[in-house]
């Protein structure tokens, strides 16, 4: 009687064991399946829209709407600020910077009255320095996964200055900013917020170039250069995606390792066009042809537009075709206007009526084809 | 209901087998670790396996044409700006913030990350205690080379963890192609990859103990063999 009373305690006690055991590896199972589940629904699919190129200069498709954009960003890995951007950037004058070859890429700017460079082989650890120019805030961005630069502007929103962090995400493999005054999300290439309460607004952007290093300290023996000593630890000297003097790894061929929302085959995915946004226009140029045309003529949103090949920096320009009012004509492939005005490569008239003037700067960027389509799949190509 | 209480009753029995198996491991590495040449192994493979987790993180940086000398001079040791704010700072899921960086020649840049090295070593020591347990449990003939195979395999989930900007290192080796198709699945399971091999390991400790701990010594069982012959009865408890 005793061993069965004692038979049936441990029956029960083994059976709120095994009950408690079931229960825990039902929990986990679950919670992982959720996370997995979660991450998949996360990343919605791409509408899928391709073009084979059958039309090389017309748009491919209709305009990316902002719920597109912000239905297809992604996590890229890393958590938000996990990239860190610099926010106290410390410059070298040009003879001190003794870590940079003449042929390694910088991306160069001049903005009020300050001539900085800033590697990309620093940049790809960072995408991001808030930095100051003159008392006024901008902020330099770099995407190597579209290899996109942009500068902003860093005006005040809500009393505060505007800087910007990583979110970790993604999307259309584009870097997604958020600005640490509203924490909205911004695609870097697109430069308009897609999230949060800024969505809908457009940040300025300020001009700047993708150059390299020996060729900007040529024409800019004043500058300054970003210095490693960025507050952080990295592996400065290499890039983890490739390389691109010479040219390789991810920068070279293949496609985006990101899902895109369109694609087109018209170009090479990783071939740098220089993209320009002309009200609600959207031009791609490639660049053999800008610098074989040296000059183009745009006639692309509510302002006409001149694309101009910087043989020094081996670089595209673009600006407003107008001066003190009136709308300036160029002569094919020559910086000469029709009132005898001589222009230099950046948009500056150095002899003739005008001389002295300073064409506007146009909203332009350099980025891989793969990425400027995806943003823009309406857009105008210049092969 | 009666089969249900059956399997109940049985996984009950299952929790308290597993149970003591947890409670007899630490015991068994005791044992292990008491023998001079598992502790070697234990410490070399431990070492190794650490220093190849922060070669697949990029906390250990090679660069033939010397590229590193370029950005540091050498030998030099540098801090990240408020480095005690940066201690735990996580870069990505169990990857972390480096607060200095050692270079000590241009071919070769070292960073230091307190949470990267806590985990490294956490995966080391479970894999090198893994493999220390296994070797023992094989030479005493209680477990086959295929045992040391499983802590192995567990433990390569950890070389994942490492990311070089968006993109997780070891998917860039893949090429670009490869790493479209595979790159959202893995970014959606990269968070498990630690927790997963350290389970996995602990497990396979587990199971490598309890076959070292009711294995006997190989002279023991020459010994056992030889009585058997001369029809005496062993003494002791040697039951397996």
């Amino acid at each position: 009687m005793a061993g069965s009373e004692l038979e049936r305690t441990r029956t029960r006690r083994q059976l709120l064991k095994g009950a408690g055991a079931l229960a825990a590896l039902g929990g986990a199972g679950a919670g992982a399946l959720v996370a997995l589940s979660g991450s998949v629904s996360g990343s919605h699919p791409a509408r899928g829209l391709a073009d084979g190129g059958a039309s090389p200069h017309a748009g491919g498709g209709a305009a990316v709407s902002l719920e597109e954009l912000a239905a297809n960003v992604v996590s890229g890995g890393p958590g938000k600020d996990g990239i860190p951007a610099i926010d106290r950037p410390r410059f070298l004058p040009a003879a001190d910077a003794r870590f940079l070859r003449d042929e390694d890429v910088v991306f160069g700017i001049v903005y009020r009255g300050q001539v900085r460079a800033y590697p990309q082989l620093i940049l790809v650890w960072h995408e991001i320095v808030n930095d100051v120019f003159a008392g006024r805030r901008a902020s330099v961005t770099y995407c190597p996964l579209t290899g996109s630069v942009v500068a902003f502007e860093g005006r005040a929103l809500n009393g505060r200055p505007l800087t910007f962090g990583t979110t970790g995400n993604l999307v259309n493999s584009n870097l997604l900013m958020y600005d640490r005054v509203t924490n909205s999300d911004w695609p870097q290439l697109f430069g308009t917020a897609i999230l949060g309460p800024q969505t809908g607004t457009t940040l300025t952007e300020v001009p700047l170039v993708w150059t390299t290093w020996g060729r900007w300290r040529t024409v800019h023996p004043d500058t300054v250069v970003l210095s490693t000593n960025t507050g952080y630890v990295r592996n400065y000297g290499s890039d983890p995606y490739g390389s691109y003097t010479p040219l390789g790894g991810y920068y070279a061929s293949g496609g985006p390792f990101f899902a895109v929302i369109a694609h087109s085959a018209r170009l090479p995915a990783k071939e740098v066009v220089v993209g320009v946004k002309a009200g609600e226009r959207r031009v791609a140029i490639r660049k053999r042809a800008l610098q074989r045309a040296r000059v183009l003529e745009l006639q692309a949103g509510p302002k006409p537009l001149l694309a101009v090949w910087d043989d020094r920096l081996s670089t595209g320009r673009v600006f407003v075709r107008e001066a003190r009012g009136r709308r300036l004509a160029f002569k094919p492939g020559e910086l000469r206007d029709t009132t005898g005005s001589a222009w230099n490569q950046t948009g500056s008239a150095v002899s003739g009526p005008l001389t002295g003037t300073q064409l506007p700067p146009a909203d332009f960027l350099d980025a891989m084809w793969f990425g400027w389509y995806a943003f823009y799949p309406n857009t105008t190509l210049i092969a | 209901m009666r089969r249900l209480v059956g399997i109940l009753v049985r996984l009950g029995d299952l929790t308290d087998a597993a149970a003591a198996i947890v409670r007899a491991t630490p015991g068994a590495v005791r044992r292990t670790l008491r023998v001079r040449r598992y502790r070697r192994l234990a410490i070399l493979v431990g070492l190794a396996y650490l220093v190849v987790y922060l070669l697949a993180i990029g906390d250990i940086a090679i660069s033939a044409s010397g590229r590193y000398g370029r950005f540091a001079s050498t030998p030099s040791v540098q801090f990240a700006s408020d480095w005690m704010h940066k201690l735990f700072a996580e870069r990505a899921p169990f990857l972390y913030e480096p607060i200095a960086a050692i270079h000590l020649i241009p071919q070769l840049a070292v960073l230091i990350s307190v949470g990267n090295l806590l985990v490294g070593s956490a995966l080391a020591g479970l894999l090198s205690l893994n493999v220390a347990v296994a070797a023992d449990g094989i030479a005493r003939g209680r477990a086959c080379r295929r045992s040391a195979y499983g802590p192995l395999l567990s433990s390569l989930p950890g070389f994942l963890l490492g990311f070089g900007c968006c993109v997780p290192s070891f998917i860039l080796l893949l090429g670009t192609n490869l790493t479209a198709a595979i790159l959202p699945t893995f970014i959606s399971v990269r968070s498990y990859l630690f927790p997963a091999s350290a389970f996995l390991m602990v497990v396979m400790l587990a199971v490598s103990a309890r076959r070292a701990l009711t294995a006997k010594p190989a002279t023991e069982r020459s010994a056992m063999a030889e009585r058997a012959v001369s029809g005496r009865r062993p003494s002791g408890n040697l039951a397996a």
